[in-house]
């Protein structure tokens, strides 16, 4: 409850990575901070959810059948209802022309995979904290 | 009469044979889902101990413990940092290491392959030097899973090792390859230390996986190796230098157009093309009409990616040659 009295309303994360193993320990780690968390398990999959659910942040897998997680963060930023969701790449892929190919697809931030699950939720509660 | 009792035996044998493979798959399949049972009721408690807040790992027995460590040993290869230490840090208390490592030493070839092969899912560095040590194993299989093992542990202390091992053709190049890969980019110094090796084809491997590796900063120690002895470490340096896109390497590779050996001006000129900048364009036009075919090949695609017009311009003059016109071609697709 909030201190009106009125309920608090979780933060909604979607999650999207093709990997069932490397989703469930996200969504594990997110539910476990408070979060409520949204599955994709392709690119596709994730913008629709995106639309469909405008989630306050997204986690995404950068290599991602249908869509890669690049394709999916330009959709969503060429979108109005979408553009400003705050996104955050999950990627094995760490050379710095990688890196700086996410952020110019509009990623707000990336956590390396193998990944720690405390560095992707340090990483969330900076993001939405700003907001 | 005889033929009739024949037949039918065969008939008979045929349809018990029939009925024990049904049997079999019965059994197969039901012993498939009672590990996916078994899989879902561990699940909370796996990720729980991955996680470490709170964790409640229950007292497993019999094929429980084994369905529990094939679920972390899953989840392991996704994680690292605390997480991958936690699970690490479970089959260590367990013993699981331990009984690993005494297979490893086995008589029993198989057991030292499952043995190599499983001790770098269980995510302990106390592996790390047995499994160098499995490097000089008789059975090519367990060498190779011992390499793929050290790749898995991130096994920084292991990269002379492997390289060695490759090169030796101890281990298949394709399997070392790939445990250095995944090692990353904390290979690269131990890479670096090995552009000084004597034998050549440590300096060649070290320079291709140092192009895959590492960042632009690294490729400052690469341009001296471009007038290394060896054709083929030179031929190395210059495909990293382009895969680092490194520009300050730049006249060193004009440089290198004029090598005696074709398949490393060829790869120097691979590398300008993906370096860019017009500073290497009239040497990459001079090798792109005259030289023999690879060097020139390479030197016209280059030309392409930086200058297109000026390949469109070379291509309509009389002294062109073939590889211009083949990319002005391409360009007009």
């Amino acid at each position: 409850m909030s201190g009106d009295g009125s309920p608090t309303r979780q933060p909604v994360i979607l999650a999207a990575d093709d990997d069932e193993d490397i989703l469930e320990m996200v969504a594990f780690r997110l539910e476990r901070s408070g979060y409520t968390v949204v599955r994709a398990h392709d690119g596709a999959q994730a913008l629709q959810a995106a639309r469909e659910t405008l989630p306050d942040l997204i986690v995404l897998d950068v290599m991602m059948p249908k869509l890669d997680g690049y394709e999916v963060t330009r959709a969503l930023r060429a979108d109005e209802a979408t553009s400003r969701i705050p996104v955050i790449l999950l990627t094995a892929r760490v050379q710095d022309a990688d890196v700086q190919k996410g952020f110019d697809a509009g990623a707000d931030d990336y956590v390396r995979k193998p990944f720690s699950p405390q560095e992707l939720r340090s990483r969330v509660q900076a993001i939405l904290g700003r907001r | 009469m005889t033929l009739f009792v024949v037949i039918a035996v065969l008939a008979v044998l045929g349809a018990v044979a029939v009925l024990a493979a049904l049997e079999h798959r019965t059994w197969l399949t039901r012993r498939e889902a009672r590990r996916r049972e078994t899989a879902n009721r561990l699940r909370p408690s796996a990720l729980a101990l991955i996680d470490g807040e709170d964790p409640q790992v229950p007292t497993l027995s019999g094929p429980d413990t084994l369905v529990f460590a094939d679920l972390l040993v899953h989840y392991s290869r996704g994680l690292r940092g605390e997480a991958d230490d936690r699970i690490s840090g479970y089959f260590e208390s367990t013993g699981a290491v331990d009984r690993e490592l005494r297979h490893l030493h086995g008589v029993r070839e198989r057991s030292r392959v499952e043995a190599a092969f499983g001790l770098g899912d269980l995510g302990s560095s106390r592996a790390v030097p047995e499994l160098v040590r499995a490097l000089d194993d008789r059975s090519a299989d367990v060498r190779a899973a011992a390499t793929r093992s050290l790749g898995r542990l991130g096994a920084t202390t292991a990269v002379q090792q492997v390289i060695a091992a490759s090169v030796a053709l101890r281990v298949p190049r394709a399997v070392a390859g790939a445990a250095l890969l995944e090692i990353g980019p904390q290979a690269v110094p131990s890479l670096l230390e090995l552009l000084g090796h004597e034998d050549p084809h440590f300096r060649a491997d070290a320079a291709e996986l140092i192009g895959l590796l590492g960042a632009a900063n690294d490729a400052d120690a690469l341009p001296s190796r471009l007038r290394d002895g060896s054709p083929e470490v030179r031929a190395a340096t210059a495909a990293a230098l382009g895969r680092l896109g490194s520009g300050t390497a730049r006249d060193e590779l004009v440089a290198t157009l004029q090598d005696r050996v074709p398949y490393v001006r060829a790869s120097a000129a691979r590398a300008l093309g993906q370096i860019g900048g017009r500073t290497a364009t009239a040497a990459l036009l001079e090798v792109a009409r005259h030289d023999e075919f690879d060097p020139a090949s390479e030197a016209a695609r280059a030309l392409a990616r930086i200058d297109p017009a000026l390949v469109l311009r070379a291509a309509e003059e009389p002294d062109s040659g073939p590889h211009l016109l083949e990319a002005a071609d391409r360009l007009r697709l």
